[in-house]
Order: structure tokens, then C-alpha cells, then sequence
């Protein structure tokens, strides 16, 4: 009996999960596209999660497959520091929650007249086409969000550009074995 | 969703059926199927006849948050099965699945025959059969990249390529570059229908019925099941491929979220025999094409050339286990035996890729005679050209499917006495290669002790624990137990098959039964042990209140309905169940490490390992068949059949 040598490095992200990390940079969803298997957890368990069903076209992420050739695209919102989709809103229902450092949609002041999608430099600003209405990605509320933890390539990662995992290396076998055999 | 299609391509009409009427008792995917086939296939129909429906299902789970669970499971009378074309089963990946579901079906019964080459198109409510055109023809690739040029990158396409037109017994149907039903040659029934593909669209979403708890446990189960294949090894990319190739991750299914230790894509590899740069996915057997150094499969053709030939043959449409565990090894059994000494003009040289192409062709386009008659499949090809029949032995159990996770036939997968008995008992109860959906018993023993995990499997008394757990004994895991024991686990698994088959959820992590997160490395999420998983997540989903005896019931159900089905149509008896015999005789294919020599079957005691099964699944020990008690138990008096031939 031992413990494992094995190093899975620990629990990811969900330890963290205020505005910045020990360094002080703002946490934010970072994706690797390349790393991206087209399994559409993401998607899923995001609309899953934030509109109670599963879901491709109610998710707050979105990845376009391209099973012939290669790289799957994925569209995000980067929580900017210069948000666009705020910047522009008309009714300036578009608010920033600055203890955990995301945008997200107050419904009560939102007219739905979607300039925030037309001006979203990255597509990232939704519509939930069953509800009507926009939808944008809060970080699950800057608890991990929901695509982070069902990825499992490290594709999507809370944090910063800094600090990914080892690229090589499925993400679930990061964890700590923390038993013996 | 609740309904399901029903398309008649001889009539060219479309119809919709309620799914609600069976899913209390069937549940969805192959359990359904069974239900559906048992009513409407009669005997004497054969697979590529006007009357053999195509029954493709999704089930409860598909589509969802589930992990794991993006599968459709397709059934029919299978042209590669031997000696009837049994009714059975496969499943495949991909996307398709979900976007069925997406599009507001449950599944599609497909009938009748067209004159003409057409497609299906669905997309949410509106159906329609379309003609193929020009489709006809194409390779299973570009048939996909041209239906989704035209209707957009959200289609998801399910096709055949040329074999599966030219009505091959070993042809699959497949979507995206390697999510196959493989087995069965069902890609032969679409191609027998002249159906080149179902195209699929949907942007509707699936209602959870207790979506909190439901994804409580989704988030459980997932960060649970770490480990694909039963490998308890970290899970990377290869450096120089990434460099060279662009190897990446690639989930063959959609939800599927463990990285499988050998399931990569790659996006840029240059052809050999053609002079671009090729992408696709390779996973599973299809990494033995290129060949493996100092191993059975021991041709070289090297990585870019066996890349090449695996992309061929996925779109061609071949079934790459029949190949590469069956076919070639065959070929270069009766080439030593010099019953032929060429392939369209070429030596049989396995490492000259153009050997491989040509006679990928000659099945596909069935061009010369050993290519028309391979195309019916190895064991029927046989037959055709009047040799190599006394090495079928070596590589084909039953039922016209090469070995697989049983210790013999097939030489990648190592797995030793007493362990492959239980797969003995799968293969002998089953109309096809059980292992698709049976895994569980074989793949997680071998791989999560020292016998094939040397550096982390657990030791045998951990293992003998958790047997006891799940089997009921410690016999049923433990290596020194020879014939004790092994027909509970035979049983349990077959269950399991169902369950995985008809949720669906996929084989290479369900049921999940040993682990690294806990101390006793007894699989558990929370207080839910781990062969529950797929229960809870059902229950959840759906708002079904089965306890765990009422979810085995149903897939108790499921097998005892497709053997009487197979009673009905083909008249199975014990007598079928025991031709695998001869091939389990032979020495096992490695030195036991437990007996210091390889060993093979004793029939005597095989035959009352079969006795021990038999009894417990309630079924009569002379012929075979399901007794009236358990016919009543199981509630299926209406469907045992009036008309059932006597017994052999």
C-alpha cells in the first residue's frame, strides 16, 4: 500500500473562484480550439444548467463542428474590459457584477431590440430562439462555469492565458488520485 | 419527444407513430427496436428483402447533458449474420443521434424499397425522401460534405458508401469519418432499400423532467468515470504527431467526455497512394492498419499509408473489424497455404499499400472473384471460393463475426483464462459479436489488474471485493476460480448490454464498477455506486421511479423478447448456442501467466457452465428456450408466439 506517485495536479479552477487569481489577473473563460473534440459537452450542460434543458441553440457557447477538416470553430463572450455589448445597450441592461468580474443580462430592463448582438466583435452575444431572448454567457455566475467543468481536453479553461494544463494531457486524469491501490 | 417516424420508401410515404405506447416497458434504442421488430418481421423474410424494416432508435438519454450518451442504436435482420441473417443489432456515434432528437423523433422504422436511389431528409417536423441523384456513387464522405453544402453545417448525415450500395455483407453506415455501426451490414440494408443516407436537422430542445437533480447526477457520473476502455492510465497526445499531424482529441460521440486512450483525429496527413493532404479520425481496431512491430498483426505499412488506407475504407463503407481481426489474417492463412498467390496482379504483400486498395475495391466494387466474394463476408466468401475453410476456426466463433475480447481470434486484446469464459458465454448467447455493448466483464478485469496495467491496476484482493459486490462472489473475478461462478457475470453483462444499448449510453465507460477516486476503488459519485449510474440518470431524465430490480427487469425483458424473437424467425436452440465450442477449444491465443501454459475450453464443463446459465435466466436447459414461468414473470405472454416452430 502507497500513495500515488502520479502527478494529477490537484482539482482545476473550482478552488478559485472570485475575480482574479493569486496573481491578480482577471479570470475568464480561455479556449484552445485546437484542442476542441467536437464532444459539445459545453453546450449541453451550459444550456442544461442556465435554461433547465439540453439543448444546442439555448447554450451560451457555441461550437460549429467540422468533422472533415480539422479545427472545430467556437464563438465565446470574453467578458472584455471594454464590453461592447454594454457599452452599446440602449436601456443599459447589460450589467457588470465587479467582485467576480462578468457581464450579465437584466432581463427587467432588457427590450430585446438585440444591438448587443449586432455589435458583439465576437458573435458571442445569443438568442435563445425557444424564449425569445438574448442570452449571454455569466460564467455560471463565476462559480467554475458549467462548460469548464464537463470539458475535458482542457479546450476550455477558467482562468488566464497563463496558466493552462498540460496540453497533452486529458484533463480528468489532472485530479488527484490520492488513494492507494 | 414521444414519436417516431415511419417511412415506407416503396410507397414513398412518411408516417408518425407514437413512441409512449412501449417506452414504460422498452425504454428506447434496441429495447424498443426489439418490441417493434417482434410484431413486424415474420419468418422467412430475409435482410434485404422489402419487408426487413430498418429500425433506428435514439433513446431517453440521448441528446442530453448525460454523459456519454450521444448514441443511436440500429437494428434489422444483418446480412453478415451466418448461418441465418440473424435479427441484431449495432449502435454508432457521432452527432446524428441528438440531432434526431433535436429535430423531435425518437427514432425511424424505415420499410419498403425504393426503385430509385433517394435520401431522407428530416428537418424538425418537415420529412421528406428525396432522390440521391448523383449521391449514388459517392464515398460516405463526400456524400455528407455535399448534403451539408447544400443544407447547411448543422445537418448531420448518416450514409452509405459504394459497398453499401453493391449490397455487402460486411458494408457499414456511418457518419462524420469513423462513428460506424459496424457490424451487422446494415449499411447493405440501407443500400438494399437504395436509401443513401438519412440527413437530420433540428433545433428543438429536450425537456428534463427533474432537470436539478438530474444534472446533480450527470455532473457526478462524469467527473467519476475517468477512465475509457477499463485503462487506468492517463490519457495524452504523442508530441510528434501533434507536430506532424495535428493529432487532437476527438469524441467519437456526442457528450462523450473522457479522451479514449487510442480515439484521435488528425488533420493533416499526406497521402501516400494519393498526393493531398488527408483528415479523419482513427479509434479503436483502425489503429492496427498500419500494422504493429513484433505482434500478430505484424505487416508494416507504416503511419501516412495506414491512415490512408483506414480513410478508404470509411468511406467505401468496409467494416474495419471483419478486415483487420478476420479477413487479413484469413487471407494470409490461405496465402501460406497457397490457395491463391495474387490480388489483381499484385503478391500479397501486406506492406504495400496498393495491395490493401485493391482489394478494398474489389469487395466495394465486387470486380473480380475473390473481391465478389469477400464482399459476402469472410465466412461466407469462403464457402464462394472452395478454400480456406478449416481456418475459420482460428478467427470466427459464430455467427459470421471475427473474435473479439474472448482470448483467441482476435490477437490485440489480451485477455486469459478463466476470465474469457464469461465472454465464451456472451458470444454463445448472442447473434453477433456481443462485445460492442459487452465490455464490461473482460476489458475492465484484464485492464484494471496488473495483468495488462502492470504499473497501476489494483491487486487481486481489490478486485475479489468488488467482484463480490457486483457478481455476488469472488469466484467470479478471481483468476484461480476456473469454471466457478461465471454465469451470474454473464448474465449481469448481457443485462448491461441492454441497458447501454437501449439508454443509450456508451460501452467503454457503463457499468461502471472500479475506480481511482475511492479508497476501496469500488466505482461510487456521492452514495450512488457506480453500477447504478445509468438508472439514476434514467430515472431523472425521464421521471420514471424504477428502483434498480425494475431497471434489471427491463432489460431481463429485452433478452428474453429478442430470443424469442430468434425462436420465432430462426428457430434458435441450445444447439445454436453451443457451435462457438470448437473455437473456444483451441489454446487460448497467449501463455497463461496463472497456469504457466495457454489453455483452451472444456466442453463438458462449458456445457454445464451453459446449464448454470440457462437456469438462471429461467430458460429450459434442453432446448434452450424461455419457460412459461418466466415468459409470465416477465409479462410476455402476448408476444411469446403462437406460431413459434417446435423446438430442435
Amino acid at each position: 500500500m502507497h500513495s500515488s506517485s502520479i502527478v494529477y495536479g490537484g482539482t482545476i479552477g473550482s478552488s478559485l473562484s472570485t475575480k482574479q487569481d493569486m496573481t491578480g489577473a482577471k479570470r475568464k473563460l480561455v479556449i484552445d480550439a485546437t484542442l476542441c473534440c467536437g464532444c459539445l459537452s459545453c453546450m449541453i450542460n451550459c444550456s442544461q444548467f442556465q435554461e433547465h434543458e439540453s439543448s444546442l441553440f439555448s447554450a451560451r457557447i457555441r461550437v460549429t463542428l467540422e468533422p472533415f477538416d480539422g479545427v472545430h470553430r467556437l464563438v465565446w463572450c470574453r467578458q472584455c474590459d471594454e464590453a461592447e455589448c454594454a457599452l452599446n445597450c440602449p436601456q443599459q441592461a447589460i450589467k457588470y457584477e465587479s467582485v467576480k468580474g462578468y457581464y450579465y443580462v437584466d432581463y427587467g430592463l432588457c427590450v430585446e431590440c438585440r444591438t448587443c448582438v449586432q455589435v458583439c466583435p465576437y458573435g458571442a452575444m445569443m438568442i435563445n430562439e425557444t424564449q425569445n431572448c438574448v442570452i449571454k454567457c455569466d460564467l455560471c455566475a463565476a462559480s467554475e462555469p458549467m462548460c469548464v467543468r464537463s470539458c475535458f481536453t482542457g479546450a476550455l479553461w477558467y482562468g488566464t492565458e497563463d496558466d493552462h494544463p498540460d496540453r497533452m494531457l486529458s484533463r480528468y486524469f489532472f485530479r488527484e488520485r490520492g488513494d492507494t491501490r | 419527444m414521444g414519436k417516431f417516424l415511419r417511412v415506407d420508401l416503396g410507397r414513398g410515404t412518411v408516417d408518425i407513430d407514437d413512441t409512449l405506447r412501449h417506452v414504460d416497458e422498452y425504454v428506447g434504442g434496441r429495447g424498443l427496436a426489439a418490441r417493434i421488430a417482434v410484431d413486424e418481421i415474420a419468418p422467412g423474410t430475409s435482410a434485404f428483402s422489402a419487408h426487413n424494416p430498418l429500425l433506428l432508435f435514439t433513446g431517453p438519454l440521448t441528446g442530453t447533458a448525460a454523459p456519454y450518451s450521444g448514441r443511436t442504436s440500429i437494428c434489422s435482420l444483418a446480412p453478415q449474420g451466418y448461418p441465418v441473417e440473424w435479427y441484431t443489432r449495432s449502435s454508432f456515434g457521432g452527432h446524428w443521434g441528438p440531432a434526431l432528437k433535436y429535430a423531435g423523433w425518437d427514432g425511424i422504422v424505415i420499410s419498403g424499397c425504393s426503385a430509385t436511389p433517394v435520401y431522407l431528409l428530416i428537418q424538425n417536423d418537415r420529412v421528406s425522401i428525396e432522390a440521391a441523384g448523383s449521391l449514388w456513387g459517392c464515398g460516405i464522405f463526400d456524400t455528407q460534405k455535399r448534403l451539408i453544402q447544400q443544407y447547411g453545417e448543422q445537418l448531420r448525415v448518416f450514409a452509405i458508401g459504394p459497398s453499401g450500395e453493391n449490397l455487402s455483407r460486411i458494408a457499414i453506415a456511418a457518419t462524420e469519418t469513423e462513428s460506424a455501426s459496424g457490424q451487422g451490414g446494415f449499411g447493405a440494408v440501407m443500400g438494399s432499400k437504395k436509401l443513401k443516407a438519412i440527413a437530420v436537422q433540428g433545433n428543438q430542445a429536450i425537456q428534463i423532467a427533474d432537470p436539478d437533480r438530474f444534472l446533480k447526477i450527470c455532473n457526478l457520473v462524469r467527473e467519476e468515470a475517468h477512465a475509457s476502455h477499463g485503462w487506468p492510465h492517463p490519457i495524452r497526445l504523442d508530441p510528434e504527431k501533434v507536430a506532424q499531424y495535428g493529432q487532437r482529441f476527438q469524441a467519437c460521440t456526442q457528450q462523450c467526455h473522457t479522451g479514449c486512450y487510442d480515439a484521435r483525429y488528425y488533420t493533416r496527413v499526406p497521402g501516400v497512394l494519393c498526393n493531398k493532404l488527408l483528415a479523419g479520425q482513427v479509434d479503436c481496431v483502425a489503429g492496427l492498419f498500419p500494422g504493429l512491430a513484433n505482434s500478430f498483426y505484424n505487416w508494416n505499412l507504416g503511419f501516412e499509408a495506414g491512415f490512408e488506407i483506414t480513410q478508404m475504407s470509411n468511406d467505401l463503407g468496409l467494416n474495419h473489424w471483419e478486415i483487420l481481426i478476420g479477413m487479413i489474417p484469413w487471407l494470409r492463412d490461405c496465402r501460406r497455404a497457397a490457395y491463391f498467390r495474387e490480388i489483381n496482379g499484385r503478391a500479397f504483400d501486406l506492406d504495400d499499400p496498393q495491395v490493401w486498395a485493391d482489394l478494398f475495391r474489389s469487395i466495394t466494387y465486387r470486380s473480380d472473384e475473390l473481391g465478389r466474394a469477400l464482399a459476402e463476408g469472410v465466412v461466407r466468401g469462403s464457402e464462394l471460393l472452395g478454400f480456406g475453410q478449416e481456418f475459420l476456426v482460428r478467427y470466427y466463433p459464430a455467427w459470421g463475426y471475427a473474435g473479439h475480447w474472448d482470448g483467441h481470434g482476435d490477437h490485440i486484446n489480451h485477455i486469459v483464462f478463466p476470465f474469457w469464459l464469461v465472454a465464451a458465454l456472451q458470444w454463445a448467447m448472442d447473434t453477433r459479436d456481443p462485445i460492442s455493448s459487452g465490455h464490461g466483464y473482460t476489458q475492465n478485469i484484464m485492464n484494471w489488474s496488473t495483468i495488462n496495467s502492470p504499473d497501476y491496476g489494483l491487486s487481486w484482493e481489490t478486485i475479489k471485493l468488488i467482484g463480490k459486490k457486483v457478481y455476488g462472489s469472488e469466484l467470479a473475478v478471481d483468476p484461480a476460480s476456473g469454471y466457478e461462478a461465471k454465469a451470474f457475470p454473464a448474465v449481469w453483462h448481457n443485462h448491461r448490454s441492454v441497458v447501454k444499448d437501449s439508454l443509450p449510453v456508451d460501452d467503454q465507460i457503463f457499468p461502471r464498477i472500479y475506480s481511482n477516486y475511492t479508497s476501496d476503488h469500488y466505482a461510487r459519485a456521492a452514495d450512488i455506486e457506480g453500477p447504478d449510474f445509468e438508472f439514476h440518470l434514467l430515472n431523472h431524465a425521464t421521471g420514471l421511479d424504477w428502483t434498480s430490480a425494475e431497471f434489471d427487469l427491463f432489460a431481463e425483458r429485452v433478452i428474453n423478447l429478442e430470443r424469442l424473437l430468434q425462436i420465432k424467425l430462426h428457430n434458435r436452440s441450445r444447439k445454436d448456442d453451443e457451435t462457438l465450442v470448437p473455437y473456444f477449444e483451441q489454446l487460448e491465443n497467449s501463455v497463461n501467466p496463472f497456469k504457466g501454459q495457454a489453455v483452451g475450453l472444456d466442453p463438458v464443463k462449458f456445457r454445464l457452465l451453459l446449464d448454470q446459465y440457462y437456469a438462471l435466466r429461467g430458460w429450459d436447459c434442453v432446448t434452450g428456450r424461455p419457460l412459461p414461468e418466466t415468459i409470465e414473470r416477465l409479462q410476455l405472454q402476448h408476444l411469446s408466439g403462437a406460431n413459434t416452430p417446435s423446438g430442435k
